[in-house]
């Protein structure tokens, strides 16, 4: 039997890997066969995603707070020092608080494209810097449809996910020169505390755009997976739309 | 912050004219504390009190003093 999506062997980085989305890839990972580290803030959190690792004891994590973007190039050297060079990275990291204009703030504003923008920019900057990266690796960075067509109040959270997709192209050729790849994925709902928050008093009849349903935490987190894997090694620069079909129903 | 303060913060999250809202009238039965207005809330929570409220705690405050109670910092 074969595993086009085995990731015996790889070590995969994964940021926002104690929750949502993130956790998800990080648990799916191990169950492939990589390596995993994973970042976020949360200790706690952090701890009980290794527990649902597969292969525990060889998989890390390293409690730090993305938004000290001058720290990045140090807690990237370290780990690679301390695990070996990545095959893999995942910028799962993120805020889905929604804001009606007048609360859209410099201050708000600021704070979204921090974790979303200068976060990715900054840890893929890292990564390509000093061979921090194995030859065909693989990058993914968690968007929204809200880069396209965001709903009301996602005003400067879909800006800031849409600044991630007009990174991809420029750095997936300069990168590609090394073999390795660089995309995105545009999520619709996916069952997640956070996606929760925002449905809570939200609009459901948007949940009835998104026709196939809300995308589980772990269906989301098979479509890095894939991408993560050799079993896309001639995809790069895309953007891939995991909607469950929002935005194809008229009427 | 005095509760005249605290009210004219709500007021203004539930686009409401001011000396409107008093403590003791219950969230369900303001038409103004709507989605918009939840948003708003946690929003406004955020920036003054440098607090994020979850939705879920939201959910069970029943009056606006409920409302005026979260706004504080922890």
């Amino acid at each position: 039997m074969i595993n086009p999506m085995d990731l015996s062997g790889k070590h995969i980085l994964i940021t926002g890997g104690s929750s949502g989305i993130g956790r998800k890839c990080a648990i799916q990972a191990s169950r492939l066969g990589a390596r995993v580290t994973i970042i976020a803030r949360n200790e706690e959190r952090l701890k009980e995603t290794v527990q649902l690792m597969d292969r525990s004891e060889e998989q890390a994590w390293y409690a730090f707070d993305l938004n000290e973007t001058g720290q990045i190039e140090n807690l990237i050297n370290t780990i690679t020092a301390e695990r070996g060079k990545a095959d893999g990275f995942v910028h799962a990291a993120g805020i889905g608080t929604g804001r009606m204009l007048r609360q859209t703030t410099p201050r708000f504003v600021e704070k979204m494209f921090r974790i979303h923008t200068l976060a990715l920019f900054e840890t893929v900057r890292c990564l390509s810097l000093g061979n921090n990266l194995n030859e065909g690796a693989s990058l993914v960075t968690i968007s929204s449809l809200a880069a396209k067509i965001g709903n009301i109040s996602q005003g400067a959270y879909g800006a800031a996910k849409a600044s991630m997709e007009g990174f991809l192209n420029p750095i997936a050729l300069e990168l590609g020169a090394r073999g390795i790849r660089f995309n995105a994925i545009e999520y619709g709902f996916v069952q997640t505390e956070m996606t929760q928050e925002y449905m809570d008093f939200g609009d459901h009849k948007l949940l009835e755009a998104q026709y196939l349903g809300l995308i589980g935490a772990e269906d989301a987190a098979n479509v890095v997976l894939f991408l993560l894997s050799d079993a896309c090694r001639y995809i790069t620069a895309a953007v891939l739309p995991i909607g469950g079909g929002y935005g194809g129903k008229i009427g | 912050m005095t509760n005249e303060e605290k009210l004219e913060l709500l007021e203004e999250v539930m686009e409401m004219d001011p000396g409107t809202l008093k403590p003791e009238m219950a969230l369900e039965n303001l038409e103004e504390w709507n989605s918009i207005a939840v948003i708003s809330f946690i929003a406004m929570v955020d920036d003054e009190f440098d607090k994020v409220i979850k939705s879920a705690v939201i959910k069970e405050q029943k009056t606006v003093a409920d409302l005026m109670a979260l706004m504080e910092e922890e």
